[in-house]
């Protein structure tokens, strides 16, 4: 068994909305048994409290793994709650699509946002370097996002989790030759929200069904890392008249790392996406259906057929791994909106660990980060335990 | 500059290459039985890595570390699994070694849930914090240094041939981040008892030891050692390496070696 405790402290929440400096502090728990070398049983979870400036308080706790596995030569089978991270893109990857995500949780590394759900995995091994994975997928956990309301209208529904015996997932992965590849197909819920008008001023957050089929890539050539990941999404919105479904859409990322110097690494992918059935505003009829479409593509992404970006990322640390800071950035200059992340993070024993950093968001007022400006933030934390 | 290496290159070459009067090995035939007197069919153990900084703070990190020899009998695999501290538990490095072209290497980082293919440049990276890189973690290429002879000698009572190396090409001594190699390589074994590293600029980086050698039981002819030392004297920084319970022919399976089972759970 072994704990954790981290805390930070923030300039501002992760909801777009006018905020107040705000503490957070969270206990995490995880441990693991194995009866035999073949048997396996893990779980995490943490436990938070937050509080802001102003007197506001809440608490929250997750179960984010509770899983049993078992595995012999050819075959591995785990069943519980679990995280599973698809995508060999860096830090982009649109084809990790069974994993679920709490963009608000306010915790200082991104990789403690995500949820698990609950599935059935079950693995066979082909020969030395392939691997088939076949998922069952019967929890439904929607991604939180930061969400900006738009003047005049309240939401519904948010936060969404259910039971859907209606998903599933298979992979194809080939590594270890010259070149580390996969396929994967999801039939599912859409993890990603869209807005609905059932009555007047009242959005009511849902989740279509969609089917996706990624594929991902990576080697190396000299020096240069090169990664790729694609995936083709295919919604309800058929024709693409609906303005309460996204797009259907394809979203590629490529690029590839080097070592600059010993110690410093950078970073460089191109994002391409590309809308099906792409409609201009003006062709949904009614103001209210407009409004609702042209919202509903802000929040996808979707404000433009055809959307091109660079993602760049530095990364350095001393020789020791005790220093260590990274810089990252999103940009596209379709409505010129960016991300920018920067952390620095100081090693003061193997289980102690201090940070200073911050994310800043923004763009036009239509665009899908320049309505999130609003979460921009800085933060000091620490992290004591694993 | 450039002539003056290609010059000493080429004397090293010739040193090496010319079989020597009384039939003993060349200096390149000494790199290669060193580099070959480890390799087992497969192995395994269990390891504790102690690492202390110039002002004697400790870290301690356990690990297990598993072996598998390709079918060429040549090129090695190694995977390493960490154990602990805490927190990085669970992250697991796998290097194939690759004698035709660069090495593969790929690492698994539990908090991403995700595994990363590297690159051959990161040879020359610090291994988790240590002062043994990538690369002599997987081992030097004997093809990729050109050695020489630099005398008979002893250390520690053992009789030993000191063998100075240096990389081929600019390009392998960028990867290594080495630019020179002295061993004290022991006539019975053929292990490093000592070697000494300067890095690119020519300075003095630091020196490796290793110690309670054995005879690896059911493989004649092969040894292990089962205690590494290596110190960086620019830095003050010292990594002591132990093996605790080393076994080998353990009949491990090749599947044990491929990428996508790093993030195995067993």
């Amino acid at each position: 068994m072994d704990y954790s405790l981290r805390a930070g402290l923030f300039t501002h929440d992760r909801e777009p909305t006018p905020g107040q400096p705000f503490a957070d502090g969270s206990i995490w728990l995880r441990g693991s048994y194995e009866p035999t070398n073949s048997i396996k049983v893990f779980s995490e979870g943490w436990v938070s409290s937050w509080a802001s400036v102003n007197g506001v308080a809440n608490n929250q706790a997750e179960l984010r793994e509770a899983w049993a596995s078992w595995q012999n030569d050819n075959w591995e089978v785990k069943v519980g709650r679990q995280i599973i991270v698809w995508g060999r893109a860096d830090r982009i990857n649109p084809t990790d699509q069974i994993s679920s995500i709490n963009y608000t949780l306010m915790f200082i590394e991104d990789d403690d946002q995500r949820l698990g759900n609950f599935m059935a995995q079950l693995d066979y091994h082909v020969g030395t370097n392939g691997l088939v994975e076949a998922f069952w997928l019967p929890e439904y956990r929607a991604n939180v996002p930061s969400l900006p309301i738009p003047a005049g209208f309240t939401v519904n529904t948010r936060n969404q989790e259910d039971w859907d015996c209606n998903q599933g997932a298979l992979r194809f992965d080939d590594s270890g030759g010259v070149v580390d590849w996969s396929v994967s197909y999801f039939h599912g819920l859409d993890r990603n929200l869209d807005l609905a008008l059932p009555s007047q001023n009242v959005l009511v957050e849902q989740h279509n069904p969609i089917n996706s089929v990624g594929a991902d890539a990576a080697t190396t050539v000299g020096n240069f890392g090169l990664r790729a990941e694609g995936v083709y999404t295919r919604t309800a919105n058929i024709t693409g008249t609906n303005p309460t479904i996204k797009h259907s859409f394809t979203e590629i990322v490529a690029g590839g790392d080097i070592d600059l110097t010993q110690n410093l690494n950078v970073n460089l992918q191109g994002v391409y996406m590309h809308v099906f059935n792409f409609l201009p505003m003006a062709s949904y009829g009614g103001t209210t259906e407009q409004r609702l479409a042209s919202y509903n593509a802000i929040l996808s992404g979707q404000t433009d057929e055809n959307k091109a970006g660079l993602a760049a990322r530095l990364a350095w640390q001393n020789q020791d791994g005790s220093l260590a800071t990274e810089a990252s950035a999103l940009y596209f200059p379709e409505k010129q909106q960016y991300i920018v992340k920067g952390q620095l993070s100081y090693e003061f024993r193997d289980d102690l660990w201090g940070y200073l950093g911050g994310d800043l968001t923004g763009g036009q007022s239509d665009s899908t980060f320049g309505v999130i400006k609003e979460t921009s933030l800085a933060y000091v934390g620490v992290r004591v335990g694993y | 500059m450039i002539r003056i290496m290609a010059l000493s290159m080429l004397v090293a070459i010739c040193l090496s290459t010319i079989a020597r009067a009384d039939g003993s090995l060349t200096a390149q035939q000494y790199l290669v039985d060193s580099d070959l007197t480890t390799k087992v069919i497969d192995s395994r153990t269990a390891a504790t890595m102690t690492l202390t900084d110039d002002s004697g703070d400790v870290r301690v990190r356990k690990l297990n570390i598993f072996t598998r020899l390709e079918p060429d009998a040549f090129d090695n695999m190694r995977l390493l699994q960490f154990t602990g501290p805490a927190d990085i538990e669970g992250t697991v490095t796998l290097l194939i070694e690759k004698s035709d072209g660069d090495d593969d290497m790929w690492i698994y980082l539990p908090a991403m849930e995700k595994v990363r293919r590297l690159v051959a440049d990161n040879k020359r990276d610090s291994f988790v914090g240590s002062d043994l890189t990538f690369g002599d973690i997987i081992g030097l290429k004997p093809s990729e240094w050109v050695a020489s002879f630099m005398r008979e000698d002893k250390l520690d009572g053992r009789p030993v041939h000191v063998i100075q190396s240096i990389p081929v090409s600019s390009t392998i001594e960028e990867q290594t981040g080495y630019s020179k190699r002295i061993a004290w390589i022991d006539d019975q074994s053929f292990i490093a008892l000592r070697t000494d590293y300067w890095d690119e600029d020519g300075n003095f980086l630091k020196t490796i030891l290793t110690d309670n050698i054995i005879p690896v039981p059911g493989a004649p002819g092969k040894w292990q050692f089962l205690d590494v030392s290596a110190h960086n004297v620019q830095t003050g920084h010292r990594t002591d390496l132990k093996f605790d319970n080393y076994q080998a022919n353990v009949e491990l399976p090749q599947r044990l070696f491929s990428p996508n089972m790093l993030d195995s759970e067993n």
